[in-house]
């Protein structure tokens, strides 16, 4: 099967090597992010499907899906799918990411 | 579950596509093509593949939970006690003799 019938998530079978089986707490970060996504797929607020979700992630490049983390993957698909659905634009994106870029360097040097 | 036609039953042997990926697809590489049994009908659900473009995904799509034996899906294994179980949608599925006609076989 040539590699442009698989996805690039589609991985069972290949070979992967050993698996690192070793436990870790959660970040904060990473709890924010499982977070939003709980918020975002109930049917209550139902901005996006997480069929939707597993398909944004699925559209990383094979270089983006072997070096981003499991939430990173889910972060860049909650930006990509709010754009889509037209929940926020790029640029309200951006304007706010420089928002809270200035506000935590300007703490930093309080 | 929903009142569908469910094309296959429990026994039922199958065989998956071997057809190019959905562009969202939850059936794996590793088991195209590849002979099965049909352990159990799962139900009916919204198809994934329109759902993950903001469709509604209806009609319900029947999904069964399908065993394979390891010996049928991995290249070089012979003689495994052991299998595989996964859950297909049923239009990743064909009879298991190959025959094709398109009619459900089970009303």
């Amino acid at each position: 099967m040539s590699d442009n019938e698989r996805k690039v998530n589609d991985v069972g079978g290949l070979p992967g090597g050993p698996i690192d089986l070793h436990e870790h707490a959660n970040t904060l970060h990473e709890k924010r992010v499982d977070a939003l996504v709980m918020l975002m797929v109930n049917p209550r607020i139902g901005a996006f499907t997480v069929d939707s979700l597993r398909r944004a992630i699925e559209e990383n490049t094979p270089q983006e899906y072997a070096s981003l983390g499991y939430y990173s993957k889910w972060l860049k698909a909650v930006r990509q799918l709010l754009v889509e659905q037209a929940v926020l634009t790029e640029d309200e994106i951006e304007a706010k990411m420089a928002d809270v870029r200035k506000r935590m360097e300007a703490e930093a040097h309080a | 579950m929903l009142e569908v036609p469910y094309r296959y039953k429990p026994g039922d042997r199958v065989r998956v596509a071997q057809q190019p990926a959905e562009r969202h697809c939850r059936t794996p590489s590793y088991l195209r093509g590849k002979p099965g049994v049909v352990m159990s009908v799962t139900g009916a659900y919204r198809n994934p593949s329109l759902l993950a473009f903001h469709k509604p995904g209806l009609p319900v799509i029947p999904l069964y939970r399908v065993c394979f034996r390891q010996d049928d899906v991995w290249e070089g294994v012979s003689g495994s006690p052991d299998s595989v179980a996964a859950d297909i949608y049923e239009h990743w599925l064909l009879p298991a003799d190959g025959s094709d006609t398109g009619e459900s076989s089970h009303g």
